[in-house]
């Protein structure tokens, strides 16, 4: 178990920079997301680390090790690809033996570890079959006791579940999650998913052209997105452009005449810019029909509320969203669980909505 | 009548596929066939002296060729000849085609157009073109006998070695494009996986790289195999009057002795001795754990 240092490490093929000027560091033991969409260099990032490809410039550290030159054959890496690589000429259990022979161990504690590591993963019985007679997630699991049966200081994991269907997906990142601290390996993850991301991080990292744009653990980085990018990038958002004005110690997005957020108090130089931009999470907005109803609050009843009309409804599962219509802004998107009984919304239905004033974040570029 | 929708439909679709088919079939058995049924025929007839044919039938054209020393020497030779060429084109094809496969896309476009240059000149005329090298007085002896490599020029015309050369020329492109093809759809995150479970760049290219490419390996072989004991200019042009290979028996039988059921009977043998070649080499290289790259 080792931690991961990556200093100002950058990548440039001719004219293009994968990436920037990146520092990242990996605590011993953690599994640490790097989130991101295609082509933002989380792959590039995650091969340099492995060896594949040399960094332009910048130092890679693994424990105290600066391995920036070393041969992927001398890193001591697991790798699980988003391919899988399974060699097809070989049989399961020679995959999985695959790193334990190149280490010169004798036949029979290869024989013993990989029957052992066949076992954790339930597939003891498909020992001799070639990899492509193997399912999907069969063939994950191969990858992965691959990976980790070499002991690795260091796990990377180049998006593994992309190639599963969602069902399995969702089973197999609770698999690596349990492998991962079963064995308790460093571990970098790759992936598009941020839902996979929140899930099984213990920290993420956010990704935006090469660089890291925002990291911390899954709820700092749902709940308190720095920039416009981390809020839009995972999960939904509502955002609010307008110019701040303090009122008695009290700061208020102004984004049109007829709308006015509250934002809570003006704290030190927070809100000292004269335009912003706020997010507002759509499950943090109340919605009903009549303000009378119970479940607000009377201080709820007076700070951030507006009137609309539903524009669209839509069911994701056993949420529902809804497209509110209001006037003086944009279209705000409300999210609300569908065992809110007193609540059933169709178009053109008129609303109202509110927020706390402590719901809404301040986010800078 | 009970045909379900299913059945209907691909019973029009064959239906389709043969009348698209029927204009090659037609000229297939016209012009092929035919000619092969006649040619077959003509092996079980009895030749009699200044080109005249009996139509008794009997096996002696058979009998003559397989019970003569003279003609069996033929056949080892012809086999030889396509063991050693293929051997060869293998030996220098292979770094060839790995090379491309590592090769940046320019480097790769470069390598093709010269691997396929060969394949747009006539054999003919690049048969000429090595005659012109390996000739006594020729390039290639000139140039070993400047840098003093040797002080006699060496005998290549007229030789085994000198139609193992030509051949080898001339089929070296099939050999490199069929282990390339290999080559290149061989997955690459597997060598990178094999390297970073410890293997080094040559562990991880001889447990890894060079069994998946055996099944290029075993198509260019025997494609290689197959052309160079079939191949008919260079034996003749290269080797000359003295060099007898089955092609040129099959030829000489025919048009010189108009001995033309024995013609028939050679072909026919070595017909046949092709088709258990390949049939037999098929059989073992086409086992289950080479028959997947991906």
């Amino acid at each position: 178990m080792k931690n991961i240092n990556l200093k100002g490490i950058t990548k440039k093929y001719k004219s293009v920079v994968a990436v920037k000027n990146l520092n990242l560091e990996v605590k011993e033991g953690e599994l640490f997301c790097l989130l991101g969409p295609s082509g933002c260099g989380k792959t590039t990032t995650l091969r340099m680390i492995a060896g594949f490809i040399p960094p332009t410039n910048g130092e890679i550290y693994i424990g105290d090790k600066n391995v920036t030159n070393l041969l992927p054959n001398k890193r001591d890496i697991g790798m699980v690809f988003q391919d899988y690589a399974l060699f097809p000429h070989l049989s399961v259990a020679n995959n999985i033996a695959f790193g334990l022979r190149m280490r010169k161990f004798d036949k029979e504690k290869i024989a013993e570890k990989v029957d052992r590591y066949l076992k954790i993963v339930g597939l003891e019985s498909l020992k001799n079959q070639l990899p492509r007679f193997l399912s999907g997630g069969e063939q994950q699991r191969v990858a992965l006791m691959r990976a980790v049966i070499i002991e690795p200081s260091i796990l990377l994991c180049d998006e593994p579940l992309s190639n599963l269907d969602a069902k399995l997906r969702k089973q197999m990142r609770l698999e690596i999650k349990r492998i991962q601290q079963k064995f308790g390996i460093t571990t970098i993850f790759v992936t598009h998913d941020q839902e996979e991301a929140l899930t099984i991080a213990d920290r993420i990292g956010v990704m935006k052209d090469g660089d890291i744009e925002q990291s911390g653990v899954p709820e700092e980085i749902y709940n308190f997105p720095t920039s416009r990018f981390v809020a839009d990038f995972i999960g939904i958002s509502n955002f609010f452009k307008g110019d701040i004005i303090t009122e008695s110690k009290v700061c208020f997005l102004m984004v049109s005449d007829k709308i006015k957020i509250k934002l809570g108090r003006a704290e030190e130089n927070i809100y000292k810019n004269e335009k912003a931009e706020i997010v507002i999470r759509p499950e943090r907005i109340n919605i009903t029909k009549n303000l009378e109803q119970p479940g607000s609050s009377p201080q709820e009843r007076k700070d951030n509320v507006f009137h609309g009309k539903i524009g669209r409804v839509t069911r994701l599962g056993s949420v529902i969203e809804c497209m509110v219509e209001v006037e003086g802004c944009q279209d705000v998107i409300v999210h609300y669980h569908e065992t809110n009984k007193n609540l059933s919304l169709k178009e053109n239905d008129s609303v109202f909505l509110m927020w706390k004033p402590e719901d809404c974040r301040l986010i800078h570029k | 009548m009970n045909n379900s929708v299913e059945e209907n439909y691909k019973r029009q679709q064959s239906r389709m596929a043969y009348r698209l088919l029927s204009p090659s079939i037609l000229h297939y058995a016209l012009f092929f066939i035919t000619p092969l049924i006649i040619l077959f025929l003509y092996s079980f007839y009895h030749h009699v002296p200044g080109g005249i044919v009996e139509t008794t039938m009997s096996f002696e054209n058979y009998k003559l060729f397989f019970g003569d020393a003279f003609y069996r020497e033929i056949l080892l030779r012809t086999f030889v000849l396509g063991l050693v060429v293929t051997i060869a084109t293998l030996l220098i094809g292979y770094p060839i085609a790995y090379f491309m496969s590592i090769s940046s896309e320019r480097t790769k476009s470069i390598c093709y157009v010269l691997v396929l240059a060969p394949l747009y000149t006539s054999v003919v005329v690049r048969t000429y073109g090595w005659m012109i090298i390996l000739g006594r007085t020729g390039v290639l002896n000139d140039i070993l006998m400047r840098l003093g490599l040797i002080d006699d020029p060496i005998q290549l015309m007229y030789t085994f070695s000198g139609v193992v050369i030509t051949l080898v020329e001339v089929f070296l492109p099939f050999m490199i494009l069929s282990i390339h093809s290999i080559l290149e759809n061989i997955n690459k995150s597997l060598v990178f996986a094999a390297q970073n479970l410890g293997a080094s760049k040559s562990i991880s290219f001889l447990l890894i790289t060079f069994p998946l490419s055996i099944p290029g390996i075993a198509s260019g072989c025997i494609l290689v195999f197959v052309l160079s004991m079939a191949s008919f200019i260079s034996p003749v042009f290269i080797g000359g009057p003295g060099f007898r290979v089955i092609p040129t028996l099959i030829y000489e039988k025919a048009m010189a002795s108009l001995n033309w059921v024995l013609g028939a009977a050679i072909a026919f043998s070595f017909l046949l001795i092709m088709i258990i070649i390949v049939f037999f080499y098929n059989k073992i290289t086409s086992n289950e754990r080479w028959s997947t790259v991906k």
